[in-house]
């Protein structure tokens, strides 16, 4: 199993790399920049030129890209060349912003998508299972912006509970920062959910058409007991790999609903880079998103291996 | 407690120990405001008189620099020019008194108030405009103000005769000298502070510098010791909320007081609906253009180019582009409200387009390619508007839409037809930045001597009518010859607070130290 994990593990770190080449050419082919963007659409091309050799823009895309990797490869992100900071700290703490964000989001949003999705496959077809699914399909569908215009509607303009865009600085202490995350992690739990709840009702009607749930049936158990203590588990399983497809998602796919509620994270942070053509920056936070997706999977995989003695015992 | 502050800053007469103290004061004091900034604004308003504005950065590395190519929005609050304009677009006394020129037009001689100081303490004196200037036009600072500045002033060309008198030698006489020194570039920072004024933003102004975190928010307190008096908010802040939709829930919500980008016509339409905002909206000198390349043909032959601006109905384009919250322009670049303005009606006339097309060679119409972006906002709604206008006078326009990350590198000024927008300037500028052959900015490529002449001789003339004479003959010739179809002014839009007052929507005109919050 070691071994496994050792392979999983290289190969992840072979696919960072090939990440971060493709998004260092990506970045090179858009047209403009870190000068031209800075400088903006009225500069001098003298102040462009001398911005260029003060960035080392001047320099061949392969240098570039080999002075970025051995920085990487110490530990030193390098610098912004849009905010003239180091990127550790720009990137660091709207990360913690956006782990917050999706924490909260995960934490309201999968514990409610598996109930829902078990009490929609449990009891197939009844009316709550039509609502439910209904319901999931209306989510999935609805794109982020709407989902978190409607939330803002209801609870700031009308409720007025919780302020409608965050206005507090990036560094701001949690306890700041806290009000404001609400609306954006509910418009995310909202978004994720429907996936989730439609995997665990087909995997739990799945189960429950199973051989060893009609035995158990025969044996006399309650029906609430086969559903929780024999369908459920078995049908997680497929479920768990969903679940961290969504939860990758939450942390890479956040931009929309950063942008929407003015959220201080990861989101707004690579929207900003691109913008300005920040290569070390689009880098830093590509990378992140990536290494995150790979990490989560990961996780996943072990789960469940962790929870399949089939694919434990199994020899690669 | 930090209410309690800054009413003890009030009360007392400040010396510049206290100035000291209470600066340190707020600046502890600043993360307890924000922390419930969104909840209780209207309990804090009693106490603190603060003013929250919301602005979209446009680079993350903003400077309080004025002259630098990514200044703040906060210039006007932190620093005071020489001359600022009036309502009229006018040069009126702001740092300097009076000033007046030689006989030749070319030697300028100012004023200075005495008496004023800066936010550290130090006294304004004749040596802080000489190092303003000089610093404006030092390649390394990479001012926008030094291409305006550099056609009349090179450096070391302004000298301090006296603490209270400044002397401008000027490369070639310029009647209207002092507009050139309503730039914003030319807010005055104290000698010797280039290295450090990107972060201290130490000027005369209204307001200073308490806490300043580049691309994110901007928080400026009131100067007790302001030249004008003191002014009547305590604090403001600038938040960058860079979404628009994010703006305006952010100002519904009451999280903010003011907007201070341009509304589009769906939030203009949101904020007007409640009770407690509203809408100011103001005729404003930018304007939108389709552009031809006078030295691509078709559009080399000046009556192909005429044509091309013939087909524009006025009144229905505003409707239709900016739904009537415009004003026409007649294709002529200099402001409604600038006294120069040469006063012109355009109407469509399709059949005089046609006429002049077949003269020009083109019997059967033409067929061109107009390209576009939705980099800004009305750029694209013009361009397919006027492609359905161009049709009748047998003009085919071939929609180009480019994306906006590529539009102003690949596109505009490369192809022969192209639009494009440009924010207000006053006449001698406009004319001379935009239409003047050899200017950079010069996006037609459209040279024409005669209007060159006229610009120089209008800058000669001392006399004012006769000023007026020379620039409004290069209007005329403008409007006929150039490469530039200039349909409409735009009116600017601004959402905000109705407790806020003082602020005009004339933005260039606020009074700083009048705003208030009711």
């Amino acid at each position: 199993v070691l071994k496994l994990v050792w392979r999983r593990i290289l190969l992840s770190l072979l696919t960072l790399f090939l990440v971060s080449i493709i998004v260092f050419a990506a970045t090179e082919v858009l047209p403009g920049d870190v000068a031209t963007a800075v400088l903006g659409r009225e500069a001098t091309p003298e102040a462009v030129e001398s911005l260029r050799q003060e960035l080392g823009l001047d320099e061949p895309a392969v240098e570039r890209y080999r002075e970025w990797l051995q920085g990487l490869l110490t530990g030193d992100l390098g610098q912004s060349l849009s905010r003239d900071e180091p990127i550790a700290d720009l990137v660091g703490v709207r990360l913690r912003n956006t782990l917050i964000l999706a924490t909260v989001a995960a934490l309201i949003g999968i514990p409610v998508a598996l109930a829902l999705g078990i009490v929609a496959g449990a009891r197939r077809d009844s009316i709550l299972d039509v609502l439910v699914s209904i319901v999931a399909l209306v989510t999935m569908s609805l794109p982020e912006f709407v989902v978190g215009t409607i939330l803002i509607l209801v609870f700031s303009l009308w409720l007025g509970i919780v302020p409608a865009v965050t206005t507090v600085d990036p560094d701001a202490s949690i306890s700041a920062l806290m009000p404001n995350v609400w609306l954006p992690a509910l418009t995310l739990a909202i978004v994720m959910i429907g996936w989730i709840v439609r995997m665990m009702r087909t995997c739990l009607i799945e189960s429950l058409d199973s051989d060893y749930v009609r035995m158990a049936t025969l044996r006399g158990l309650s029906r609430r007991r086969i559903v929780l203590a024999h369908a459920v588990p078995n049908a997680l399983l497929p479920t768990i790999s969903v679940i961290a497809l969504t939860v990758a998602w939450l942390i890479g796919g956040v931009v929309i609903v950063e942008a929407v509620f003015n959220y201080p994270g990861i989101g707004t942070l690579t929207v900003e880079a691109v913008h300005n053509r920040d290569l070390p920056l689009v880098q830093a936070v590509t990378l992140i998103g990536a290494a995150t997706f790979i990490l989560v999977n990961l996780i996943a995989d072990l789960l469940m291996l962790a929870a399949n003695p089939r694919l434990r015992t199994m020899r690669t | 407690m930090a209410d309690e502050q800054d009413r003890w800053i009030g009360d007392k007469p400040m010396t510049r120990k206290t100035a000291i103290k209470s600066a340190g004061a707020a600046a502890l004091a600043l993360p307890l405001l924000s922390t419930p900034a969104w909840s209780a604004p209207s309990t804090r308003a009693a106490t603190i008189k603060t003013l929250r504005i919301a602005y979209a950065q446009s680079t993350p590395s903003e400077s309080l620099d004025p002259a630098s190519p990514n200044r703040v929005n906060a210039l006007f609050l932190l620093y005071n020019r020489l001359v600022r304009p009036d309502a009229r677009g006018l040069p009126t006394p702001d740092l300097a008194v009076s000033w007046s020129a030689n006989a030749g037009g070319d030697v300028w001689t100012f004023k200075l108030r005495s008496g004023v100081r800066f936010h550290d303490g130090k006294q304004f004196t004749a040596r802080d405009v000489v190092y303003t200037v000089d610093h404006v036009l030092d390649p390394a600072t990479r001012s926008p103000g030094a291409a305006v500045l550099s056609t009349v002033l090179d450096r070391g060309a302004v000298t301090a005769v006296n603490p209270t008198t400044v002397r401008f030698r000027l490369k070639q006489p310029h009647a209207d000298f002092p507009l050139l020194m309503m730039h914003f570039a030319t807010s005055i920072i104290p000698e010797g502070s280039a290295a450090t004024i990107g972060t201290t933003g130490i000027g005369t102004g209204p307001f200073r510098e308490a806490e300043f975190v580049a691309g994110t928010r901007n928080t400026l307190q009131r100067f007790d010791r302001y030249w004008e008096g003191r002014p009547l908010l305590d604090r403001v802040i600038y938040i960058d909320i860079g979404d628009a939709q994010a703006r305006t829930n952010a100002l519904v919500a009451n999280q903010v007081d003011l907007l201070i980008d341009n509304l589009d016509f769906a939030a203009a339409r949101t904020i007007s609906a409640r009770s407690n905002l509203k809408v100011l909206e103001a005729p404003s000198g930018r304007w939108t253009t389709i552009c031809m390349s006078a030295n691509r043909p078709p559009f080399t032959d000046q009556r192909v180019r005429e044509a091309m601006k013939l087909v524009i109905d006025p009144r229905q384009v505003i409707q239709a582009v900016l739904q009537g919250k415009g004003s026409p322009a007649g294709d002529n670049p200099v402001p409604l409200t600038d006294p120069y303005r040469q006063a012109i009606t355009r109407v469509r006339n399709t059949s005089r387009a046609r006429d002049l097309l077949r003269q020009a060679g083109h019997p059967n119409g033409i067929e061109v390619d107009l390209y576009t972006s939705s980099s800004e906002a009305t750029m694209v709604s013009l361009a397919v508007v006027y492609a359905e206008l161009a049709k009748d006078a047998g003009i085919k326009v071939n929609l180009k839409e480019i994306s906006p990350d590529s539009y102003w590198n690949d596109n505009w000024r490369k192809e022969a037809l192209f639009t494009g927008w440009w924010g207000e300037r006053a006449a001698d500028q406009v004319l001379n930045e935009i239409f003047r052959c050899g200017s950079r900015n010069n996006e037609s490529q459209w040279c024409n001597r005669q209007y060159g002449w006229a610009l120089d001789r209008a800058r000669t003339q001392l006399k004012l009518p006769a000023r007026v004479d020379q620039y409004r003959k290069a209007q005329r010739l403008l409007v006929r010859n150039s490469g530039h179809i200039i349909p409409f002014f735009v009116n600017s839009q601004r959402g905000m607070s109705k407790r806020v007052t003082g602020y005009t929507a004339r933005t260039d005109i606020v009074r700083w130290h009048r705003v208030g919050l009711t």
